[in-house]
């Protein structure tokens, strides 16, 4: 399990107010730590640096977030990119996950909690947001359209697992309180993960489509 | 159009529209607009048109009508001039009718012209055409100075009442003047005939044309409306721009204060939030009344409440009961977990509604029966099983609380 001060984390945003606030919190904890203000100098940087985290912003000019996903598409196998915006709404959330982030945090997070989503990250597990937890129990709602295709459904346990995460709680609380262990909590969500990524329910290709990734 | 070099303070070339002139005009402004744009006297534009009406067979007529429908106003002329300079004059109508007459009758007595029977039917729709159009011109101007004004132009147009009577008279005479030319040329039989295959000709025209022509009028309404909405969002950025200055000038007056910061910013966030990214709840769904609550709440206790939520439902008696519910539950951890963060999750769904209201904060013995609490817990309780729902209140000391409440589904 790696930890966060073995990490080369990479922040890109266009905010520089946002980029030295994550640097003052991030940087003594990490391994090391760069940033980039753009799409084009953040793609640059992932392909230099090579960092284990990036740290991503949606909104940014020449397609923002999403442009970086799918130009680093390569890089997608040694890199965790985890989405960082204000804007919660559902299609950038969705957008960002299908293009390949594995997790989505808002920039309102605080230093714990975004060192344990980056850790988590690093180590192949998805992190979720109650938000992202609530947008995907929006998005696997009722039966699908086509005939029983394993990714377009929940099971029971991920729903109850994207429940929890919706009401707040920890993988910790959440493996106590359904009597299972914390890894296989981890192993339910980027299960969801993978079919929020892969999934072609219609809620999840519209809210995609409304950022052009269809 | 015509190029001039600009005669103005600048050197560029100088791209200029030729407009109908509003001031000094007589009838429809063209020979002042066009004597205008070219640079000769007006009164010579006028005699050119009129010689080349009387001597060129109507073709000075033509070419003024002509003139009166492509060239279009100037709109900053419209709204500045005052109506009262630029009515058109009727003596001077008058005075070219009688000018025009005297020539001809003059030419025709020389034996240069041969008066025939088509020139009263001529000269009406010429008169019938002149008063429809003087009509159009007018609302156009109306509609463009009630623009300038910001009033809606229906308004303006609609109350003047604008000459009805010009449109009645004049379309009355030019359908005259087109019978009388008819009658004149073939006889009544024969026109008839003609009217009934015209009639037969548009009818055939209409059925074929009009899918296309119902598009596009539903392409203008669209525009119409599509300009509506932007123009409301506009307004509506403006009123967002003005309350954010507000925040941001109150923030600074107010920055030894962080409790105070902090609600102003988280406030003035939910707002600016609400209105780039807020989703589509109407005024009467559970979801929205939950946000609504959620942000009095935060609102009055200076907390911060992220409310998460999943399918929505148009509120009942029912509902009411639980959002009452629900914002005793904010309130209670808003004032006695000691944290300053709340998480809500609400859960529609087909066999009925949850509500979660969770907080990390001191907690309490739920087992035990602390005389305080039991008030308190006992007043949600009580009220969720009244709805028909349940309450169920979970804490551990220095552990959190979190309240669940349950609505099902109606009974039919």
């Amino acid at each position: 399990m790696r930890q966060a001060k073995d990490l080369k984390v990479a922040v890109i945003d266009d905010h520089a107010m946002v980029r030295s606030g994550v640097r003052a919190e991030l940087q003594e904890l990490v391994g090391e730590f760069r940033d980039a203000d753009g799409v084009a100098s953040g793609i640059r940087l992932v392909r230099s640096f090579e960092p284990d985290v990036v740290l991503l912003d949606i909104h940014m000019p020449d397609g923002g977030g999403v442009a970086v996903l799918r130009e680093c598409q390569e890089s997608l196998a040694n890199t965790a990119f985890l989405a960082l915006s204000v804007s919660d709404a559902a299609d950038d959330v969705i957008a960002a996950v299908r293009a390949g982030a594995r997790g989505y945090v808002t920039k309102s997070i605080n230093g714990p909690e975004l060192l344990d989503a980056i850790e988590r990250v690093a180590n192949g597990d998805a992190a979720f947001s109650p938000r992202l937890a609530g947008f995907v129990l929006d998005a696997f709602v009722g039966a699908p359209a086509e005939a029983d295709e394993e990714l377009d459904r929940l099971t029971a346990r991920e729903k109850d697992v994207m429940r929890l995460l919706a009401r707040g709680y920890t993988y910790k609380e959440i493996a106590a309180e359904l009597f299972l262990s914390v890894k296989t909590i981890e192993t339910h969500a980027s299960a969801v993960l993978r079919k929020l990524q892969l999934s072609n329910r219609r809620e999840l290709s519209r809210w995609a489509s409304h950022r052009n990734l269809g | 159009m015509f190029r001039r070099h600009g005669s103005r303070n600048n050197d560029a070339m100088e791209y200029r529209k030729a407009y109908r002139a509003l001031e000094g005009r007589k009838i429809a402004g063209v020979a002042a607009g066009l004597a205008r744009h070219i640079g000769l006297d007006v009164t010579l534009v006028r005699v050119l048109f009129l010689a080349a009406t009387v001597f060129g067979s109507g073709a000075g007529l033509l070419a003024y009508l002509a003139f009166w429908a492509l060239l279009p106003m100037d709109p900053d002329e419209a709204a500045t001039t005052d109506d009262a300079d630029t009515i058109a004059d009727p003596g001077w109508i008058i005075l070219i009718g009688v000018i025009a007459a005297c020539a001809l009758l003059a030419l025709a007595a020389l034996g240069f012209t041969s008066l025939s029977s088509y020139l009263w039917p001529v000269a009406l729709a010429v008169i019938g055409v002149a008063l429809v159009w003087l009509r159009a011109d007018e609302l156009q101007r109306a509609a463009w100075r009630a623009d300038a004004a910001g009033v809606a132009r229906e308004a303006v147009t609609d109350a003047a009442g604008y000459s009805r009577w010009r449109l009645v008279v004049g379309s009355a005479a030019v359908l005259l003047a087109v019978i009388g030319f008819a009658l004149s040329s073939v006889g009544l039989s024969t026109m008839l005939q003609g009217l009934a295959t015209t009639l037969l000709l548009l009818v055939g025209l209409g059925l074929v044309a009009y899918p296309w022509l119902h598009q596009q009028w539903q392409e203008l309404a669209d525009e119409r409306a599509t300009h509506i909405r932007a123009e409301e969002r506009a307004e509506m950025a403006a009123r967002i721009h003005d309350s954010v200055l507000q925040t941001l000038t109150l923030v600074q007056k107010h920055a030894d204060d962080p409790q105070r910061v902090l609600q102003l910013a988280r406030s003035e966030e939910r707002e600016l939030r609400d209105w780039l990214y807020g989703a589509g709840a109407t005024g009467t769904s559970f979801t929205a009344a939950v946000q609504h609550t959620a942000h009095e709440v935060e609102a009055r206790h200076g907390v911060t409440i992220d409310v998460v939520s999943v399918g929505d439902v148009d509120v009942d008696s029912r509902i009411e009961a639980l959002l009452a519910a629900t914002q005793e539950a904010m309130v209670n951890a808003a004032k006695h977990s000691g944290v300053a963060s709340v998480q809500v999750f609400a859960e529609v769904e087909p066999e009925g509604i949850s509500v979660f209201v969770r907080d990390r904060g001191r907690g309490f013995d739920s087992n035990g029966i602390a005389a305080d609490r039991a008030g308190v817990r006992e007043s949600i309780e009580g009220r969720m099983k009244r709805a028909g729902g349940t309450a169920l209140v979970r804490s551990r000391l220095g552990d959190g609380t979190e309240v669940e409440l349950t609505l099902p589904k109606a009974e039919s």
